[in-house]
């Protein structure tokens, strides 16, 4: 069992490492809905995610999973702008779930490369795991507009921060 | 974290879950019962402050997360055919272990010193007229080999001012630059020809231009 | 094995919360919609742990028997008979150490409901050898990732690989075998190409054999007697213990499959002159087939090379015991027999045992591959080494075939215009 493969010098008849090429497209393009979609409500927030984008890309063009993670960490940072900065929540919540699976395709693309290669047979799981992780999404944001939708009218944000903050504690008392 | 021993509720899943259990119900109840909501609204001040402290947990979190690495199987290659290694691989391993600097440095170097002592005394003995005793001593006493960064390390003697300096230039040992020269000055002395009757018929074909041998055995 | 967390979504957490707090603390309602996705992601990750799989595996090669260097293509095939989804798992092919996958890697990554099945196909270049397949090295994941299992499962399968030797027809033996005791001249009259004596001639008398110049004066048929020539004894004996496995480029063969393949074509051209030919190794694997002649024995030696764990491409597990080996080759040698020894000279066991040899009064020839390169100090050093060696050897009048990357005839060949001068 190792963490991060140290980098070994290609040698001929090496196995291909690269990241899968489907999903690291799939991210990269999902980081790009993401920053387009917060270009409708914010262009500060637009601009820090497009920053993140950009480093999301370079990271999973290289393999690096810690350019990933602080490309991830900018959308963040696009997305907090951008709600700070008073966007309304609908832009914001496709943002929010193409930043995670943009996150979460990269991450799957280098680990595919890493240890089962690039010219290997992945295609269906790759999909099958982007459905799984998109629907995952979908139902959290549908949850949670619910709510909103529900609230919109009456006053209780307490409710929903209490909602909110109880089930960070519980997942986090579960991992 | 949970603590296993109580019973119930907080027995089942620990102190933290219920806590968030009991926050998610009190969420509920607000959201339907909107007098259990206006009896929990607390002033504006102390939801900022909440705000400002959760997120400020979030950072440290996220901080503390960039050092946890990802843990996972690695398969190896069983594709590739298994590697054996290069003859004199050892020693290659030896020297890096010598000139890391750590606390086994010094003993790596002394073995080496002996391999290497050995190797000279060896060559020096079919290559020159030297017998045995005399070869030992012109290793052991730093008079051969005449590069003085070799001499130093196979005699085990202080490496001059000019080595210090260009290996500290170089950033490196001075003991690397000493390894390398000893090698250099015991091949070339092997490779030699002084002494035709003992010529070596090793078929090296990497190294023509120190093999003056007029006959090589192979065309 | 148990499972274990990948950490893979460590760190959402610590997001969610600064989201939300950031969105409560400024009261935007968008901010704290983001932490419910959040909220969703982690209650994902928290979901499940990696499936423990229930696996029907099966593995087919397109040949199990096939020459040194024919393609073999392996079809590896994973059914989920279990009753849980699969939905995350990394199947890669333990392919034996001795052969190297070409082409396409032996993995794949596949989610599996149950009773699906997933194939990866690759292609495996034969080598010498038997070969036997490793456990199938399998992770399973939860659908987050961020559990993770790793099993093994085993599936018997092996490839036999038995090449036949060609002898080169020009590989020079004599200089090998005939120097003091080889091939006895004897007195008694038979077969040979030395003149002997003339008898009557015999029904069944080779045609070659009859003396036609005394037909041709006298009309009488009469035969010729030449001298006969009584075959040598000579031991193949490959020094394949953990040292002699080395190589200087690790794509290459090593020292030790190229010791078999020179073994293989000296024992062709020895049985092939009538010699009698016996095989033997020096590894923690004892392998031993006393000298012998005819068409069954040299299919005995064929098979043992071709597939006798100690002739493997890869080293014999085991502890190597010199003294014991010694006392054991020792008395399995005959007083007469010869000794080609074939060994790359890694360190000084293998002089040791040539020049030990030589002092029980066997003849001994080293056929040595050499693999030192000039690449690193430590290369360099065993080429030094080796050298030293092989002067020594030489002095102490041990026949020595410093064998380079040329073909061994050539080798042979030089070596013996310098035995001859």
């Amino acid at each position: 069992m190792s963490t991060e493969r140290p980098d070994d010098e290609l040698v001929d008849g090496e196995i291909d490492r690269t990241p899968s090429p489907r999903s690291a497209i799939g991210a990269v393009v999902l980081a790009a809905i993401a920053t387009a979609m917060l270009a409708l409500v914010s262009i500060e927030g637009a601009a820090l995610a497009f920053t993140g984008a950009i480093v999301l890309s370079v990271g999973v063009r290289f393999g690096r999973l810690r350019i990933v993670h602080a490309g991830s960490l900018l959308s963040v940072g696009g997305l907090v702008t951008a709600g700070v900065t008073g966007a309304t929540p609908e832009p914001l919540l496709v943002a929010a779930v193409c930043a995670v699976l943009a996150w979460d395709l990269a991450e799957t693309a280098i680990e595919l490369g890493d240890r089962v290669g690039g010219d290997a047979s992945t295609a269906r799981f790759e999909s099958v795991h982007a459905a799984m992780i998109l629907a995952v999404g979908i139902a959290s944001a549908a949850v949670g507009y619910g709510l909103y939708a529900a609230t919109a009218g009456g006053q209780p944000t307490t409710a929903v921060v209490l909602l909110l903050f109880g089930a960070v504690i519980v997942v986090s008392a579960f991992r | 974290m949970a603590d296993r021993s109580r019973g119930g509720l907080v027995g089942a899943i620990g102190w933290t879950a219920t806590s968030g259990i009991v926050l998610i119900s009190s969420g509920v109840i607000a959201l339907i019962v909107s007098e259990f909501a206006a009896a929990l609204s607390v002033p504006e001040v102390f939801l900022s402050l909440v705000g400002a402290f959760a997120a400020i947990q979030g950072l440290r979190y996220v901080s503390g997360a960039r050092r946890a690495d990802r843990v996972r199987t690695s398969f190896g290659d069983p594709e590739r055919r298994v590697t054996v290694p290069t003859p004199g691989a050892e020693i290659d391993e030896k020297t890096a272990r010598a000139l890391r600097g750590d606390r086994s440095a010094a003993s790596h170097r002394r073995q080496l010193r002996t391999r290497f002592r050995e190797l000279a005394v060896a060559a020096l003995v079919a290559r020159t007229d030297r017998d045995e005793a005399a070869a030992r001593d012109a290793v052991e006493s730093g008079r051969w080999p005449t590069d003085t960064a070799a001499a130093a390390f196979l005699s085990h003697g202080r490496f001059s001012i000019a080595i210090r300096a260009r290996a500290f230039l170089r950033r490196q040992s001075v003991y690397a630059i000493g390894i390398e020269r000893s090698i250099d000055a015991i091949e070339a002395l092997w490779d030699s020809t002084t002494v035709q009757t003992k010529r070596d018929t090793s078929s090296n074909r990497r190294r023509p231009q120190t093999r003056l041998s007029p006959e090589d055995s192979h065309e | 094995m148990r499972a274990f967390d990948t950490n893979r979504w460590v760190g959402l957490n610590g997001v969610i919360l600064l989201v939300v707090g950031i969105g409560i603390a400024i009261r935007a309602p968008a901010l704290v919609l983001v932490g419910v996705v959040g909220v969703g992601y982690a209650a994902f990750a928290a979901f499940g742990d990696a499936p423990e799989p229930t696996l029907e595996i099966d593995r087919t090669l397109s040949e199990d028997a096939p020459d040194p260097g024919d393609e073999v293509d392996v079809s590896l095939t994973v059914r989920n008979v279990g009753e849980t989804w699969l939905s995350d798992m990394r199947i890669v092919d333990g392919v034996p150490p001795g052969l190297e996958a070409t082409g396409r890697p032996a993995r794949m990554a596949a989610a599996l409901a149950p009773g699906e099945a997933a194939t990866v196909e690759y292609t495996v270049t034969a080598v010498r050898g038997e070969h036997t397949w490793k456990d199938v090295r399998i992770v399973t994941r939860n659908p987050s990732g961020s559990r993770e299992r790793y099993v093994e499962r085993a599936v018997e399968t092996m490839v036999r690989c038995i090449p036949t030797f060609e002898a080169g027809s020009d590989l020079p033996l004599r200089g090998l075998t005939t120097q003091y005791s080889g091939r006895v001249v004897t007195d008694v009259g038979g077969s040979g190409v030395e003149f002997h004596s003339t008898r009557e001639y015999r029904a069944g008398d080779p045609v070659k054999r009859i003396d036609w110049n005394r037909r041709a004066r006298t009309g009488e048929l009469s035969t010729l007697e030449l001298r006969e020539e009584r075959a040598a004894t000579v031991v193949l004996l490959v020094d394949s213990r953990e040292e002699a496995y080395v190589a200087r480029n690790t794509a290459g063969q090593n020292a030790v499959e190229r010791s078999v393949d020179a073994a293989g074509q000296l024992f062709t051209a020895l049985v092939g002159n009538g010699d009698r030919v016996g095989l033997g190794a020096m590894s923690p694997s004892d392998c031993w087939i006393a000298p012998g002649a005819g068409t069954a024995h040299g299919v005995r030696l064929r098979e043992q090379l071709g597939s006798h764990q100690a002739f493997a491409s890869t080293p014999s597990d085991g502890k190597f015991y010199w003294p014991l080996w010694f006392n054991r080759i020792r008395r399995r040698l005959r007083r007469d027999a010869q000794v080609v020894f074939l060994t790359p000279l890694s360190d000084q066991t293998a002089a040791r045992t040539a020049r030990r040899l030589d002092a029980h009064g066997h003849l001994v020839t080293i056929v040595s591959p050499n693999e030192t390169g000039d690449t690193s100090i430590g290369s360099r050093f065993a080429r030094l080494e080796r050298e030293l060696q092989l002067m020594r050897l030489r002095r102490a009048g041990i026949r020595v075939v410093d064998w380079g990357e040329e073909p061994l005839r050539v080798a042979i060949a030089a070596a013996e215009r310098r035995w001859s001068r």
